[in-house]
This record gives structure tokens, C-alpha cells and sequence, in this order.
């Protein structure tokens, strides 16, 4: 898998996740998946 | 805005696939995304992991609650987006990543949390950045 450039470290990309639905265990991998729209929320609600 | 994701995402012909990153607890995500979006992927980052790596984890007071934000919470109130009480950390500040070929194609890294992309254009926008990635054919 190619490595994700910027601005995630290899340390980040490699963070076992949790939440919902994750199609991944990792952002690597989801990132692997195919383009992948990170949306980070402020809060929930 | 995930409000707003959901209805482009939807809307749209064709879109990346949207993955939350959310300040809460899992459990605490789970339950607000079981009714609010079932079917998308949320990432519980309760400890700003992944905020922090794209310095999005230390959001000042002002840009959280100050007049910048005045306008995005009328217009939220207004389009029937009514928030609860927020979950997770305060610090935590917004921002949309298209990440596509070994990289971030595209950004939205908002100065406020009042700053929101034009979602109407969202889209068109994500679809110009992905076909610049596209391998070009002919001379």
C-alpha cells in the first residue's frame, strides 16, 4: 500500500480505530480503500 | 455539518466516501449516528488523535463561541438544525479532507467554526480535484 503523503504520520495512519461502520480497521487502510472524504466534526449534535 | 454532508452525499451523483471523525466516545457516537446518519462511517476520536495531526485539536475560545460563529448557529437554527448539548471535546475544530493517491487532494481547514464550505459546490469541487489525480490520455 502506498504510503499516505501528508499530513497524517505514519503513527496516525497505523491508530486501531473505533466508531461505526468503519470499513477499516485503520485510516490506512481506509484511505487504501479508494478517495475518502475525512470530514472531522466539532462536536456531535 | 454532518447534517449537511449527508444531504450533498446523498444529492450528489457522485461522491467519495465520507468517513466521521467525532470528539466523543464511541458509545456516545453510536448513538447519535444509529438515527442521525445510519449508514456513515464515525471515527470516535475522543482523545483528538486524528484532530492533532492535522492541528485541528486547539480550537481558541473565540473562534469556537466568539462572532464568527454567530452566523453559522442562525443559519443552522434556521435550516431546522437544532444542536444539543455538545459531546466530546470543546478543542476540537472542524475541517473536510479529500484524501485520494497517496495524499490530501483537497482541503477545507475552516478559520472559525463559523467557516463553512459552500456545500452546493461541494461536489463539483471534490469531482475537479479527483479528476486532477485522473491519468491524462493523449498528447
Amino acid at each position: 500500500m502506498a504510503p499516505i503523503a501528508t499530513p497524517f504520520s505514519a503513527d496516525v495512519l497505523a491508530l486501531p480505530l473505533r466508531g461505526r461502520n468503519l470499513p477499516a480497521p485503520t485510516l490506512a487502510e481506509i484511505f487504501g480503500k479508494g478517495p475518502t472524504l475525512l470530514a472531522l466534526l466539532r462536536h456531535l449534535g | 455539518m454532518a447534517q449537511e454532508l449527508r444531504r450533498v452525499a446523498h444529492g450528489a451523483g457522485s461522491f467519495p466516501a465520507v468517513v466521521l471523525v467525532h470528539p466523543a466516545s464511541p458509545e456516545q457516537g453510536d448513538a447519535h449516528f444509529a438515527s442521525a446518519w445510519p449508514e456513515v462511517a464515525a471515527i470516535a476520536d475522543p482523545h483528538l488523535a486524528i484532530y492533532a495531526a492535522v492541528g485541528r485539536d486547539e480550537g481558541r475560545w473565540w473562534d469556537i463561541v466568539g462572532p464568527p460563529a454567530w452566523g453559522a448557529a442562525a443559519r443552522a437554527v434556521l435550516g431546522g438544525y437544532v444542536g444539543g448539548v455538545p459531546k466530546g471535546s470543546v478543542k476540537a475544530m472542524s475541517g473536510l479532507y479529500l484524501v485520494a493517491g497517496g495524499g490530501v487532494v483537497w482541503s477545507h481547514v475552516p478559520e472559525s467554526s463559523g467557516d463553512h464550505p459552500d456545500f452546493s459546490q461541494l461536489p463539483a469541487e471534490l469531482d475537479r480535484a479527483l479528476a486532477g489525480l485522473a491519468p491524462r490520455v493523449g498528447p
